[in-house]
């Protein structure tokens, strides 16, 4: 059998499908059920912030004490890395336009050689998940990584929990992964977790082109910034070229040096 | 969400719901399973529904849920799958020599499980891409990914898949040939 064949079997499948086991009616009236629990938990938490927020402003009056901050001050916050200086403007219209406007203006002293960088709109992927692609060229040609940054929310959601990385678990980790989980030479690849100086920790980790038992080069350093809030700020760091014909380039796009700075920077705002 | 965009998504879940779960069978070889990943899926459609329009944007967020909700399934630890014992139907073996099973469905039954041998990458691109008959672009939307990964990984998958079905022949011929001797 040649794939022209197979390719017409799988166009032409036939599967005995059962009845369907579940009302369809039932799903969405369950789901519009959810969504008011949700919303009516999320009033009723910003009903106790805004009552805390209220107090606190009363007790700070009658004492005459201004302990605020100034406003848009764009200072990270106490205990947190000062990371990646900018003079991003703060009356950018959301936080998402302000961290593509950061990155913007951050990646040219990040990445002193390259030129041509461009970087793509954070979209609205879905669940809490949003990413940008940032595209440039260097001496090894056109290269691209993506920034994803997911809320607390979305973290828990759609990202392997902290305590479960690196581990047998990981779907590419342990012998029976789905991807190669050896370097060419037989050595372990790269997946280190790197306690952050603001309480987060930064999980780096590499993985590698081929068959699960005969890897063929290490073709990408991902990062995973998973903040003391929960939220999760994800570093896509491959050896290809941009969209739309990838192809392997000489190196991976980002140094270590160079991955680190980008994903811990606390610069990079949740909507 | 307002009651014409309720409306709205209970229709796209009636029309749609065979569709996604033929496609998560083909993901994952268990109705049972398929089920719930359309249910999870439908449920988290549901959340978003309203910053979605149009029928093509509205098929591609599907599967890409659907697919994500799969790939999430897949990293559960062994301690959290759930053990599925139910009754299974009586389906025959596709494995067996084609000429002794002239029953139509002998080929499907054949690729959906040479399918459970692919990784899952490979088996998503090659599920959306030949049996849902997606185009190139519309499957590398619902992978996330390029539409140079998604040549790379269905031109791999067909290949294991070849390997794999060939494999399987070249195993029944040697248990004819066993049994006869």
């Amino acid at each position: 059998m040649d794939e022209n064949e197979i390719s017409a079997g799988l166009r032409g499948l036939t599967l005995p499908e059962p009845a369907l086991g579940f009302d369809p009616d039932e799903v969405a009236t369950r789901a519009a059920k959810r969504l008011r629990g949700r919303r009516a938990a999320l009033g009723t938490g910003l009903a106790v912030l805004a009552l805390g927020v209220a107090s606190v402003a009363v007790v700070g009056n009658s004492t005459g004490a201004d302990q605020h901050a100034p406003a848009g001050s764009g200072q990270a916050p106490a205990g947190q890395p000062t990371g990646l200086s900018t003079s991003a403007s703060p009356t950018t219209a959301t936080p998402l336009e302000r961290n593509q406007a950061h990155l913007r203006e951050v990646l040219p002293t990040v990445l002193p050689e390259a030129t041509d960088i461009s970087v793509g709109a954070f979209d609205d992927g879905y669940g809490g998940v949003f990413t940008s692609v940032v595209t440039f060229t260097d001496s090894a040609g056109p290269g691209t990584f993506n920034v994803t940054v997911t809320t607390a929310a979305g973290g828990a959601e759609h990202m392997t929990p902290l305590a479960e990385r690196c581990g047998p678990n990981e779907a590419d980790q342990g012998e029976g992964g789905l991807k190669p989980n050896r370097r060419p030479d037989g050595s372990p690849l790269r997946c280190d977790k790197i306690p952050q100086p603001g309480g987060g920790t930064l999980v780096l980790k590499e993985t590698a082109e081929g068959a699960p038992a005969a890897p063929i080069r290490v073709n990408a350093l991902h990062a995973s910034y998973y903040r003391p809030d929960g939220s999760v700020v994800n570093i896509w760091n491959g050896d290809s070229t941009p969209p739309p014909n990838p192809v392997s380039r000489a190196r991976i796009a980002l140094t270590e040096q160079q991955l680190t700075a980008v994903a811990t920077d606390p610069q990079l705002r949740l909507p | 969400m307002k009651a014409e965009e309720d409306e709205r998504f209970r229709e796209f879940a009636r029309a749609r719901t065979l569709a996604l779960r033929r496609t998560a069978y083909l993901l994952c070889h268990d109705w049972h399973l398929a089920e719930d990943l359309v249910q999870t899926a439908l449920l988290k459609l549901y959340r978003v529904w309203r910053r979605l329009h149009g029928s093509e944007v509205i098929d591609n967020y599907a599967r890409r849920v659907l697919l994500r909700c799969w790939l999430d399934e897949q990293r559960r630890p062994w301690r959290r799958r759930e053990r599925r014992d139910g009754v299974v139907p009586d389906l025959g073996d596709g494995r067996l020599d084609p000429a002794d099973r002239p029953a139509p469905g002998w080929l499907s039954d054949l690729l959906v499980r040479a399918l459970q041998e692919l990784p899952a990458r490979q088996r998503a691109a090659v599920v959306l891409r030949h049996c849902a008959d997606l185009s190139i672009a519309d499957t590398a939307a619902a992978l996330h990914c390029s539409e140079g990964t998604v040549k790379s990984q269905c031109a791999r998958g067909l290949a294991t898949l070849r390997g794999v079905v060939t494999r399987w022949e070249a195993e029944e011929c040697h248990g004819v040939v066993g049994r006869n001797a």
